[in-house]
């Protein structure tokens, strides 16, 4: 009993992170855009690797499950197929690293009501203490020129990755009590699982 | 054998200093973050069972987390394997040799002996043992 359920564990294991893998191969060809040397998922490298018939567009059938629900997003003419220009534009959505005209534009179109092209802390009806954040000139209004200085000092703090504290191989876990995404009622905690199992904990966002 | 995916900061919400593709703004509360992740749950339509970390992202800063990362408990509540940071460091085939080693050190883990079964206590032939106070 003990074997086949081994067995089944490990399968699921490998099941899960070859998911996984196919979800971070796409993230990490956008962290690749971000990093700055090679901008944009790389279409003519997508292209290349997953245009099976050779004509130009990428469909469902060509890529990945996982790969096609993160790429679906740039069919903007929802034809089912994924043109290079439809993959380049998806690329630069992101607008400049650092804050950028498109989170400007997001806010702008979101929040400001008056349509004076600044938002206001009235209009701003979310948190804030972000608000406060945004506001570096501390004028009182979110304007574009808060997003040029988010860019600048953005761009100051960039590189280096000196030791994050992360815990290491060997170090006692630190325990934790966390609630289900689903359910907020239920909670899981790991110290629970000590002398019972192991447990993969795969941390990430959705962005 | 458990897999947790741990909802934690956003790595690049639109309204944050390196905003990304998604239109996603950074949560400002528990809930908020709450709504988020489970939209992405049910878009990517995940079968791990998945936790959220609040605002004050506690766990995550405790392991270290933001963007990404991957960890394996082992079952003696020890650190196995620690990532290195995401997205450069988020190696999944790096996780799941880990979780064989320590699939193959479980199985292979001597056995600890049982507690001794404890022998009544001897009396006299034909008187039963005596009981404990309080029984």
């Amino acid at each position: 009993m003990g074997d086949v359920a081994s067995y089944r564990c490990r399968v699921m294991t490998r099941y899960l992170l070859a998911a996984a893998g196919c979800l971070l191969l796409l993230g990490d060809a956008l962290a690749q855009r971000r990093g700055g040397r090679q901008r944009g998922l790389n279409s003519a490298r997508l292209l290349q690797r997953y245009d099976a018939n050779e004509d130009g567009k990428l469909t469902e059938k060509e890529v990945p499950a996982a790969m096609w629900r993160r790429l679906a997003q740039a069919d903007k003419d929802k034809d089912g197929a994924l043109t290079k220009s439809e993959m380049d534009a998806m690329s630069t959505r992101g607008g400049r690293r650092g804050g950028g005209e498109t989170t400007w534009k997001f806010l702008l179109g979101k929040y400001d009501a008056d349509k004076d092209g600044k938002v206001s802390a009235k209009e701003y009806t979310r948190d804030k203490e972000a608000f406060a954040r945004f506001d570096r000139d501390k004028d009182g209004f979110l304007t574009a020129k808060d997003w040029q200085q988010s860019d600048e000092q953005s761009s100051r703090r960039r590189g280096g990755n000196a030791k994050d504290g992360a815990p290491e191989e060997g170090d006692k876990a630190p325990d934790f009590t966390l609630t289900y995404v689903g359910d907020k009622k239920r909670k899981a905690t790991l110290s629970e699982f000590v002398g019972k199992k192991p447990v993969a904990l795969v941390f990430g966002s959705c962005t | 054998m458990q897999f947790y995916l741990v909802y934690c900061r956003e790595a690049h919400p639109i309204d944050g200093s390196r905003p990304g593709p998604k239109e996603v703004e950074d949560p400002v509360s528990d809930e908020e973050r709450r709504d988020v992740a489970k939209h992405f749950v049910a878009e990517m339509k995940l079968k791990l069972p998945a936790l959220l970390d609040g605002v004050d992202d506690a766990v995550g800063k405790a392991y270290a987390s933001h963007p990404d990362r991957l960890y394996l408990i082992g079952k003696d509540g020890r650190v196995a394997y620690a990532g290195a940071r995401g997205p450069r460091g988020f190696k999944p085939r790096e996780l799941a040799e880990a979780i064989e080693d320590e699939l193959f050190r479980i199985e292979n883990e001597p056995k600890k002996p049982g507690p001794k079964k404890k022998q009544p206590a001897k009396g006299k032939k034909g008187e039963e043992p005596a009981k404990r106070s309080g029984q």
